[in-house]
């Protein structure tokens, strides 16, 4: 279900009200919305469930053992019921086809047990590791076989046969699990946090359970971190008018985002890139910009959705996107773009490696390798690979320089500080537009030639000179200047809420200008929808 | 009660400030196809247009005047049921297409298919009983009812791909062991509601100048129609849809040659066809179905005949433009408007009433009641009795 479906819709009104009349019973609203959520999920696909409930299953069991303890007997057989039963219903929904789930999840869970028990025989801090290693196991084992299975088999054969070595493989179509890269980080970080012990596990696998598979941010984050969001589940919510006006506003603020501007904008971009090496640099100038707004609304707009539903549900969910576009320099984007997995790859990934403690080269290197395997997150694919390594090298290239520290020294209210953080901007958005080639270029070559001609219009001045004339610009202004112009006042209030600000403002002139912008994105979704609804980009990765 | 009465001014005046709101954004942003309608309720049981009516429609590509004369046709003023000697009368059935919505008379499919006909030696009056939103079923009650007070000698049926879809939501007749029925009902949607509102010269104002009542008829239309039908009916580009909503003209964002998602006719649509040539044979008329073809991009359209069997759009008599339309298609000019409710322009009604023009007159299949044209002679003494 996508959010912005009429099915998703009738699907969360009926979840609200029946939600809310269990307000004074928090842990029965916990269990409708573990329900509701596997429901949300298996919609999608039935099949995915037995995932989701595997990587559950095992970080509930192994946060109880990475604490120090050993995960009860009784605890960990109810959680083994709970993935079964749910192995049965995805079974049952359409038996001829998926009659495979129930022993399959009847297998997982004997296989899980057996794996439990023998860790749990081991003792002393080696217990504690192994629950570590079967949490990194699974979860990464997961996302190796269903989402990278089928690019390392191609990656290896065309290896060897460049050698001139002809090797034959089994060719499997894998399919790529909604939200995958999502729950298995989520799920994850909570293990992990435990080992470090920065908290405690839970013992009641609901609570659990519902935190990893939260429909609004199931799909395609935020990321969330369990000491976060998991304490939110264990205490009651309690209902504000406001907090659920406020998170109806965030929606539809996010569904703005995505149906106006990034889909919209989607036909640009596929005409851009539908032939690089032959579009002009008019068209293919166009065409980049588009995406970094397209990729941009998709995918901000996708997490301002989750954080509204969220919030009307009584959680609060992490920013995730705090104008990016802003950014003067690469460490700034990655503190403003897709937050949740920044942060994620900091604390798990580039600080275990050495963070910068230890010395100039192993700080570079970090940063590469971070920045690589994070561009392997977002696909299997060598430009997403390219993207990640071409970030890690600006971020290395900046800290070698001191560009940060440098530039962030100089007072931004100066005449010489606006000339630097202006050149700053122009310089780190023209890199940000190079990445985002990679990105969404279909293989390297193409987005080498897509880079070739940009530059080459930029540089010959030629882009300056046919860009006005061309219809697609046209198009591009309409739908991303509204968009540039509440950033500006979002960035200059501090806030990004402003139309909330302004409609709960006791200023009568605030309140007006909040209803204007009201119907403004009320107007946009009613009449400037896309034509053709685009796909979330982001439920690919 | 004072809280009362403040929420409720407070609601009234959020409201009314929001449709002006909606109106200036729509007027700036995304300028709406203002296509007001006349029709009124007829004595055989479906629509007619109003005759007498006068009306302006406005695109944000085009502007056009209908002009409905005292006998509920788009035509000339002054038309007469009876016939003027010497001519040969082409009487039109269809819906929006045929009755040349976006276009004034002069550029429609009637008038150049009367120009056409004329510099092909045909003396013909053309007789337009088509009215918006027709279907099969409404265009054969109609010919029923009027067509042999107009004596036609030639009848045009237009088939687009709405047809199928609007045969069933009329329900006017059915198929029944193999033969079409009338089911004795009338299909006049929306007509007592339309007539009491037309009578509001606030409504009539709004109607004919509103951009948000246009848009949101249009949204409430189509989403009617949807239920109605029990189908998706897919976006129509130049018209803004959100939620999957869609305007009334169907049309694919698929190639045309990989569509193959629309249903097929079905016995009733056929049944509704050969009903209708066997009507116009008994009134001794030639009998042709004209497709409108769907427009995809303006190089590229499918025929409306893809729904119908291999062997019925083989017919002689079933004519279709679209090889002449992939033919002239050009990026820079329209067959189709784009902006609007995608009826022909100008130089699509050119092309079609050159192709229908050509094929009444200089087809190899022998002609009977329009013996015009330049091999009317030679076909002439052959005509075959009915």
């Amino acid at each position: 279900m996508l959010f912005n479906s009429p099915i998703f819709l009738a699907f969360f009104a009926v979840f609200f009200v029946v939600y809310w009349q269990m307000a004074k019973h928090w842990r029965a609203q916990n269990l409708l919305i573990l329900f509701g959520s596997w429901f949300f999920y298996g919609w999608w696909d039935e099949r995915f469930l037995i995932l989701i409930g595997l990587s559950t299953l095992v970080d509930f069991i192994s946060g109880l053992g990475a604490s120090g303890q050993r995960p009860p007997r009784k605890i960990v057989h109810k959680a083994l019921l709970w993935f079964c039963s749910l192995g049965a219903v995805a079974a049952f929904i359409s038996w001829q086809e998926n009659w495979f789930l129930l022993p399959t999840s009847l297998g997982l869970g004997a296989l899980v047990y057996f794996i439990s028990g023998n860790i749990d025989r081991l003792s002393g801090p080696v217990r504690r590791k192994a629950w570590l290693v079967f949490s990194l196991v699974t979860n990464l084992g997961l996302l190796g076989v269903f989402k990278y299975f089928g690019f390392f088999t191609a990656s290896f054969v065309e290896a060897f046969s460049s050698l001139g070595l002809q090797i034959n493989t089994p060719m499997i179509h894998i399919i790529l699990p909604v939200g995958i890269s999502f729950y298995t980080f989520q799920t994850l970080s909570y293990t992990i946090d435990i080992y470090r012990k920065e908290m405690q596990p839970t013992d009641r696998f609901i609570d659990f359970a519902a935190y990893v598979a939260f429909f609004p941010q199931l799909i395609a984050g935020p990321i969330e971190r369990a000491r976060r969001l998991l304490p939110q589940f264990q205490a009651p919510r309690q209902w504000q008018w406001r907090m659920v006006q406020s998170g109806a506003l965030l929606f539809l603020w996010g569904l703005y985002k995505k149906m106006v501007i990034a889909d919209n904008l989607a036909p640009i971009v596929d005409a851009a890139f539908a032939n690089p090496a032959s579009a002009d640099a008019a068209l293919m100038t166009i065409g980049i910009l588009a995406f970094a707004f397209q990729i941009y609304g998709d995918f901000s707009g996708y997490s301002d959705m989750a954080r509204g539903l969220a919030r009307m549900l009584g959680f609060e969910l992490m920013l995730n996107f705090r104008l990016p576009y802003f950014s003067r320099t690469p460490s700034e984007f990655w503190r403003r773009w897709h937050i949740s997995l920044s942060t994620w790859l900091r604390d798990y990934l580039y600080i275990p490696l050495g963070g910068n403690k230890g010395g100039a080269l192993l700080t570079y290197r970090n940063l590469m390798l971070t920045m690589l395997l994070g561009g392997l997150w977002h696909g299997a694919a060598w430009t997403f690979v390219f993207w990640g390594a071409f970030h890690g090298a600006i971020l290395a290239l900046y800290r070698v320089a001191k560009i940060d520290k440098h530039l962030f020294a100089v007072n931004l209210a100066s005449a010489k500080g606006i000339a630097l953080h202006g050149l700053a901007w122009l310089v780190m958005t023209y890199l940000t537009l190079i990445g985002w080639t990679f990105f969404r270029a279909e293989s390297i070559t193409d987005a080498f030639a897509a880079i070739s001609i940009f530059n080459h219009g930029l540089v010959s001045g030629e882009v300056f000179m046919t860009i006005g004339t061309l219809e697609q610009a046209g198009q591009f202004a309409f739908y991303v200047l509204p968009l540039v112009f509440v950033q500006i006042l979002q960035a200059n209030r501090q806030s990004l809420e402003i139309i909330w600000d302004d409609l709960s403002s006791p200023s009568p002139i605030a309140r007006f200008v909040g209803v204007n912008f009201l119907l403004f994105i009320l107007s946009s979704l009613l009449f400037l929808s896309a034509q053709s609804g685009q796909a979330f980009i982001y439920f690919d990765f | 009660m004072k809280n009362i009465f403040k929420i409720s001014l407070l609601s009234i005046g959020l409201t009314v400030y929001g449709l002006i709101f909606i109106e200036v954004f729509l007027r700036l942003f995304a300028p709406q196809a203002i296509m007001p309608r006349h029709v009124v309720g007829s004595e055989y049981g479906v629509r007619m247009n109003e005759p007498g009516a006068i009306y302006r429609q406005k695109t944000a590509e085009t502007s056009a005047i209908i002009h409905i004369n005292s006998l509920g046709l788009r035509g000339p003023q002054g038309q007469n049921l009876e016939k003027p000697n010497g001519t040969k009368r082409i009487v039109l059935f269809g819906d929006s297409y045929f009755m040349g919505y976006e276009t004034d008379y002069a550029d429609s499919f009637a008038a150049r298919l009367g120009n056409e006909m004329r510099q092909r030696q045909c003396e013909v009056e053309i007789v337009n009983l088509a009215v918006s939103g027709f279907g099969t079923a409404e265009m054969l009650r109609t010919l029923e009812a009027r067509g042999p007070d107009f004596a036609p000698d030639v009848v045009l049926f237009q088939w687009h791909h709405t047809d199928p879809a609007d045969n069933k939501r009329a329900d006017l007749y059915r198929v029944k062991d193999g033969t079409l029925v009338s089911t004795g009902k009338n299909y006049l949607p929306a007509n007592d509601m339309r007539k009491r509102l037309q009578q509001q010269p606030a409504y009539r104002l709004i109607s004919e100048h509103s951009h948000a009542y246009a848009a949101l008829r249009e949204k409430t239309a189509t989403t009617i129609k949807n239920l109605m039908t029990g189908g998706a009916l897919v976006k129509r580009p130049g018209q803004v849809a959100s939620f999957g909503v869609a305007s009334d003209k169907m049309v694919s964002s698929a190639a045309p040659q990989d569509r193959d998602d629309r249903p097929p006719a079905t016995a009733l649509d056929l049944a509704l066809l050969d009903a209708a040539e066997q009507r116009s044979f008994e009134m001794e008329a030639d009998f042709y179905v004209v497709d409108i073809p769907s427009w995809h991009s303006r190089t590229q359209f499918s025929s409306g005949f893809r729904l119908l069997p291999d062997q019925r759009r083989a017919r002689e008599n079933y004519l279709s433009p679209i090889a002449r339309f992939r033919k002239e298609a050009d990026a820079t000019r329209k067959i189709y408007w784009e902006k609007g409710h995608m009826h022909l322009t100008p130089f699509g009604n050119q092309l079609l009433a050159e192709e229908i023009a050509s094929k009444l007159t200089d087809s190899p299949q022998e002609r009977t009641q329009l013996a015009c044209g330049p091999k009317s002679d030679a076909l002439a003494a052959n005509a075959p009795t009915r």
